[in-house]
């Protein structure tokens, strides 16, 4: 699910002129440069629901959402749950929270 | 020091210059070979290069003149190149020209010479022509790295080398080209480099030449001017250096010169290993320095001595290993005198660079001593010199600065490039990258300058990519693999830059040069343009070109080129595979053998790259080919051969054996060719042939084999390296065809040849063949014949250098199964026998025979024997020789794995013993095959001996954790847990906890890993306890030891921790609150393989006060307690659900505090990687925010997602007042 998020959504930068991430190695310490932790923040960095110490509140509700709503269409179960309680058919469900990851 | 140099300039200036004054005293012999003082001699020779040679028929000759030197020289030489590469003019031009001409002159009434070794680097040996004309790729590339020569062939999978002997063109062919007329490559002298040679910060007194290694490095033709220049001018005046005394290669030995004559610097670009003798010759030179006038004036009084003339007949010794016994030393020195303070004099320490930069070393001197002066002139300078200058001091950067000073001066260098412009960028760094002084790194980093350069610039490189090329083509055919990579990657970067037309132009006047050297340096230059830039790109001009009607050479570089885009791209050649051979198809009629030859050998190429595909794209050239196998002779039939050869793989079956047969009488008549050459590509053929389909056995069996064998199984073959290679492989193919039967019956024989290398080829083959058929189809009279062979192989075998004989015996022993057993009784004698040798390489064989035939000897029930050999081997043990004692070793260890404990003779009570004084052996091979066999038996026949005896094994093993080799190491700690099974772990354990009092890291941490396999195999709670007890010893070594175990353990044990968490629980909590962090680290990494283990096994419990201890240590800055303590929390993550992590999570991540925010974040980036979708069930709900809502309405149709975040915090709450009891 994750990697759903994580390989195919780029994030859009209409929404996100506060969503400019700041370099991750500009941030770390001289200390922490060469060591395993260095590899680490990296790795975390390639992520794009991951955050850093500058994020704000909109942006991490924003990746809370979108994680929510790619929870919800990655599993089949959960969108049955949620068309039994409004009533629409799977697929409007599926397609309405495909709608709401893009723009919201 | 300073002044020295300038005064050893000075006078190599003048020696220089009476030089060019005289030219007419060269090096050689002047009158053996008179005429050379006529300086206009060779006036009508011309100075500049004909790129459209007209006058290249003399090539075709033979027997043309040689100049063998010249040919050496060809090989490449960095500066040589430079010195073509630029336009500053030198001094010695005209006469240096001269000169070469003379040379050439003298070195033509040689007969012609066997090529120099240097010449074989890149033109092919003689072996490895043929070698690389007869052996696939990979062979050719396992060869490759071990000699010096063909390295540029082997790598690119070069079935077909650059140029053989007999593919080369005329000049070649003979050892040399007529290279009187010089080309364009002579022509330019050097910019830097010429005054380089000599501006080197030369040894200030004499060199002692037979001390300096003659010049490793390659040597030009181009450096010939100066060496000739340089030492004429002393030889003429004081040439007293004894010839016998130099050694060989150098003849003109300038020993005795106060300074080095120019020669002998830019004869050869020196090394850097030289440049450090050098510098310490210098050194000893110094101390040792006659004394001057004026100092024997101020030592001696002025009264009451005269000065002397020498005598006329006096020569001063020059060499040095006479010159120490003939002065003596005086024992005291007479009329002392202080010797002047100078405190500005420098002791070899390098000056202190201006402006940070990095220390210069002396071979850096000549090209970037400006920037020593830097601060004086600094103002004076005009607005290019400054640019000049800059560049300079960034290029010092990168080639001597440290990481950081060479990244950011690559930067610059790169962001600049366009506002230095290509000219004054070139200028500087082509010289640079030609100094013979360059290390491989040092041209590494240039070479990527020049390549972000030339990336940057794009276009504007134009006016550069001749100067470019010249420097770097010679790379293209480097002994060194990285070089070669190197320079093709600059080529193809070049090629894009400046664009097709560009190349084309550029290198279009080389392509007919009568050098062979520059012909092919320009093919292969030209197959990197190819691709870079897509072979159809170039397909119209290869086209123009190899059907050039000016010249054979033009036609025959163009196929060549052709050649080496198959050699370099292999299969992408497949889609204009049909274009290529279309362009080349007619060199096979040329009237010229060279292209005849050449064209062949691109066709071989073509195939072998095009296999298995694209015979549709040859139909053309088969005819030709097939004519020509059959009207030619020599050379150019070998070539025909071996594009046939290449060919018939390709093709269906019918066809192929059809032209199999056709092909093969052919063969069998050039089977008694005696050229090697010819030899190899037969055998290369007749493999290919024999494996295509189409063939019959009963063919192979009559048509070809009687004469093979005549003509191949002799011994000659085996001496030869690569023949004997191709021989074997051959001969196994034939057997793949024929059956095993056929190929051992005819050398079965041969295994009691009297040349031991033919013995070991034949081997060799046999192995091979029963490896790949098995012995099912041996008779038995064969079968007698073929161990009798062997048998004798064996014994007689005296050199050590290979284990072909001991595998070919195992091999055949295997395959022969239990048709063995008649012969056991005999090979047993013969092991007996030798183990009582004298010899030691024999005793080992003997013993490493037994470890390879114990298992067919079990398979033929001859336990009653092995058992006997058990005892000889066991009262062998005493041997002295480390090597023959591991093979002892391990031949018993064989015994017993075979025979089992209870039926091992000597029994295992008197064995074991036996083998712990042997366990003190320090030697790898007696450690590791001891440490086998103990660990062996007390894995299975612990029983058999008693515990006192296992204890004292403990003790000698505790030393065994300090072996250097992992393997021994392992299988010593897993024979702890053997030993602790069989005896308990009790004492085990005391010994082990005794061990981590030790001051080695390694030996500690080894006994943690055997305290945690112990557990292991004993289960935890005998072993816990202790363990725990133990920690409370207040020694910080033994404590983190506990730890480590605990970590060690809880990672084997895996799910069967759940019983013991609680237990363990209140330790970890002590540890994880100490004061050092190295004991809070390993209590994390223990956590993490506690919780890892115990995931759904119902400790959240303990699990959560656990991560309620490690939590405040992600403030931790260490890396290695920060990462142990970040995999604990992940493990966490693993075992209580993310959800828990998310809520620790939550406090810090809009922290007031940055640090404490970065620090939050990282933990919830690593989290939310691991557990992203599980989180979404988690976070928090957030309040409204003017137009923004952040809530998850849908969340809510799951009424009781409240409630289960409520239970989180519960938990959290309620473990708080978890109250641990307390060990003490």
């Amino acid at each position: 699910m994750g990697s759903l998020r994580a390989r195919k959504c780029a994030q859009p930068m209409d929404w996100a002129g506060r969503g400019s991430r700041p370099n991750p190695s500009a941030i770390m310490q001289a200390s922490d440069r060469f060591n395993i932790n260095s590899q680490l923040e990296h790795l975390q960095a390639k992520y794009v629901g991951t955050g850093h110490a500058d994020l704000n509140r909109f942006e991490w509700a924003v990746n809370i959402q979108r994680d929510s709503y790619a929870s919800y269409i990655g599993h089949y179960p959960m969108l049955a749950y949620f068309s039994i309680a409004e009533n629409e058919s799977i697929g409007r469900e599926r397609y309405n929270f495909m709608q709401r990851q893009s723009y919201r | 020091m300073d002044d020295e140099i300038a005064r050893a300039q000075e006078q190599r200036r003048n020696v220089e210059d009476d030089a060019l004054a005289a030219v007419s005293s060269v090096p050689f012999d002047a009158d053996l070979y008179g005429g050379v003082s006529d300086p206009d001699r060779f006036a009508g020779y011309e100075t500049s290069i004909a790129a459209t040679a007209e006058d290249d028929d003399d090539d075709d000759d033979a027997t043309e003149p040689v100049n063998p030197a010249a040919r050496s020289l060809a090989s490449y030489s960095g500066h040589a190149i430079a010195s073509s590469s630029s336009g500053l003019p030198r001094a010695a031009d005209e006469e240096g020209d001269g000169l070469r001409a003379r040379e050439g002159e003298y070195h033509r009434r040689h007969p012609p010479a066997p090529a120099t070794k240097r010449r074989n680097r890149w033109d092919q040996s003689q072996e490895d022509e043929g070698d690389g004309a007869a052996a696939t790729g990979a062979k050719k590339a396992k060869t490759a790295s071990s000699s010096s020569s063909s390295h540029w062939d082997a790598a690119p999978d070069a079935a077909t080398p650059g140029i053989g002997r007999w593919d080369a063109t005329p000049g070649r062919a003979g050892g040399a080209t007529p290279s009187l007329k010089r080309n364009r490559w002579d022509e330019t002298p050097t910019p830097g480099r010429m005054a380089d040679a000599d501006g080197t910060p030369a040894p200030s007194v004499a060199w002692d030449s037979s001390s300096t290694p003659t010049p490793k490095k390659q040597r030009s033709r181009w450096d010939e001017t100066p060496a000739g220049v340089g030492s004429t001018a002393p030889r003429a005046t004081d040439a007293v250096t004894p010839a016998g005394y130099a050694p060989g290669p150098t003849p003109f030995d300038a020993a005795d010169l106060a300074t080095p004559s120019p020669g002998q610097i830019a004869r050869g670009p020196m090394t850097p290993e030289q440049y450090q003798l050098l510098r310490w010759e210098r050194d000893i030179e110094g101390r040792n320095m006659p004394l001057t006038d004026e100092e024997l004036d101020t030592m001696l009084p002025q009264v009451g001595y005269k000065i002397l003339d020498p005598p006329a007949s006096y020569q001063p010794i020059r060499t040095p290993a006479r010159k120490l016994l003939a002065t003596p030393t005086p024992l005291f020195t007479p009329l002392y005198a202080i010797p002047e303070e100078n405190r500005g004099q420098q002791f070899d320490v390098p000056k202190e660079l201006p402006g940070g930069l990095p220390q210069m070393k002396p071979e850096d001197y000549q090209y970037f001593g400006t920037l020593l002066n830097e601060g004086e002139e600094e103002e004076k300078l005009s607005p290019e010199e400054h640019k000049e200058r800059k560049i300079l001091k960034l290029l010092f950067k990168v080639k001597n600065g440290t990481p950081q000073q060479r990244k950011a001066a690559l930067r610059q260098l790169t962001d600049k490039a366009q506002e230095f412009g290509a000219g004054p960028l070139f200028n500087k760094i082509l010289p640079l990258l030609m100094q013979p002084t360059l290390e491989d790194q040092e041209r590494h980093l240039l070479v990527k300058v020049i390549d972000r350069v030339i990336y940057k610039l794009d276009d504007l490189v134009r006016p550069f990519v001749h100067k470019i090329l010249v420097v770097v083509e010679p790379l293209l055919i480097d002994e060194d693999y990285y070089a070669r990579v190197e320079a093709r990657q600059i080529i193809s970067n070049l090629s894009k830059a400046a664009g097709l037309a560009t190349m084309i132009a550029t290198m279009r006047p080389d392509i007919d040069n009568t050098d062979e050297y520059v012909r092919n340096t320009t093919a292969r230059a030209f197959s990197v343009v190819a691709s870079g830039l897509g072979i159809p790109a170039l397909l119209p001009f290869l086209k123009a070109v190899c059907q050039s009607k000016k010249s054979w050479q033009a036609r025959h570089t163009g196929i060549k080129i052709v050649q080496q885009i198959a050699i370099l791209m292999g299969c992408a050649v497949l889609p204009h595979l049909r274009s290529l051979v279309d362009i080349i198809e007619h060199g096979l009629s040329d009237e010229n053998q060279k292209v005849r030859t050449i064209t062949a050998l691109s066709l071989a190429a073509l195939a072998e790259a095009a296999a298995p595909y694209g015979i549709e794209s040859f139909d053309t050239v088969l005819r030709p080919l097939w004519k020509g196998t059959k009207s030619h002779r020599g050379k150019v039939l070998a070539a025909f051969l071996k594009a046939v050869g290449f060919i018939i793989p390709l093709m269906d079956v019918e066809y192929a054996s059809y032209y199999t047969r056709g092909v093969i009488p052919i063969l069998i008549r050039e089977f008694q060719s005696p050229d090697e050459e010819m030899k190899k590509i037969v055998l290369k053929v007749v493999k290919q042939c024999v494996s295509t389909e189409g063939v019959e056995a009963d063919y192979i069996r009559n048509g070809i084999l009687p004469e093979f064998f005549r003509h191949f199984w002799i011994r000659r073959m085996a001496l030869d390296r690569r023949n004997y290679k191709q021989l074997v492989e051959t001969t196994v193919e034939i057997a793949n065809k024929v059956g095993v039967a056929d190929i051992v019956g005819r050398i079965v024989e041969d295994l009691k040849d009297e040349s031991e290398p033919y013995r070991r080829m034949v081997m060799e083959t046999i192995e091979k063949v029963v490896v790949h058929l098995g012995a099912s189809d041996i008779d038995r009279h064969q079968e007698e014949l073929l161990i009798d062979g062997i048998v004798y192989t064996f014994q007689q075998q005296t050199s050590d250098d290979s284990n072909v004989i001991l595998n070919g015996f195992e091999t055949v022993a295997n395959a022969l199964g239990q048709r063995v057993k008649p012969y056991v009784p005999q090979i047993c004698g013969i092991i007996k026998w030798m183990l009582n040798t004298s010899s030691a390489k024999a005793r080992q064989r003997a013993a490493d025979l037994m470890s390879r035939i114990a298992i067919v000897m079990k398979l033929c029930q001859e336990e009653r024997l092995m058992c006997h050999l058990g005892h000889i081997l066991y009262e062998s043990l005493g041997e002295e020789y480390p090597d023959v004692l591991g093979s002892i070793l391990g031949a018993l260890k064989a015994i017993v794995n075979v025979v089992g404990m209870t039926k091992m003779t000597p029994p295992i009570k008197d064995l074991l013993p036996r083998l712990t004084p042997i366990l003190k052996n320090r030697h790898e091979k007696v450690q590791e095959n001891c440490i086998d066999l103990v660990g062996r038996v007390a894995d299975r026949g612990a029983e058999f001996v008693p515990a006192r005896e296992w204890m004292r094994i403990c003790f000698e093993l505790l030393e065994m954790l300090k072996a250097h080799k992992k393997g021994i190491r392992r299988a010593t700690v897993n024979t702890f847990g053997y030993i602790a099974k069989a005896i308990g772990p009790e004492d085990v354990l005391a010994t082990l906890l005794n061990n981590l009092k030790v001051q080695e890291r390694q030996n500690r941490v080894c006994t943690t890993v055997a305290i945690a396999i112990v557990a292991e195999t004993c289960s935890p709670f005998t072993v816990l306890p202790a363990l725990m007890n133990e920690y409370r010893v207040p020694e910080l070594n033994v404590r983190n030891g506990i730890l480590k175990s605990l970590s060690f353990l809880f990672e084997y044990i895996g799910e069967m921790g759940k019983d013991y968490i609680y237990a363990v629980t209140p330790l970890l909590e002590d540890a994880l609150m100490d004061r050092d962090l190295v004991h809070r680290q390993t209590a994390a990494s223990a956590v993490k393989h506690m919780a890892l283990g115990v995931a759904g096994l119902g400790c959240e419990d303990a699990l959560v006060h656990l991560l309620n201890l490690v939590w405040p240590n992600i403030f931790e800055t260490s890396p290695h307690v920060i990462n142990a303590v970040m995999e604990a929390i992940d493990g966490m993550r693993v075992a209580l659900g993310s959800a828990v992590i998310l809520n620790y999570c939550l406090q810090g991540l809009f922290h007031p505090a940055r640090k404490v925010r970065e620090v939050y974040w990282k933990t919830y980036n690593s989290l939310y990687i691991g557990a992203q979708d599980a989180l979404v069930a988690a976070y928090p709900a957030l309040d409204i925010d003017g137009n923004n809502i952040y809530s998850r309405p849908e969340l809510a149709m799951f009424g009781n997602l409240i409630q289960v975040r409520c239970r989180v915090l519960d938990l959290r709450t309620t473990t708080r007042t978890f109250s641990p009891l307390r060990m003490d």
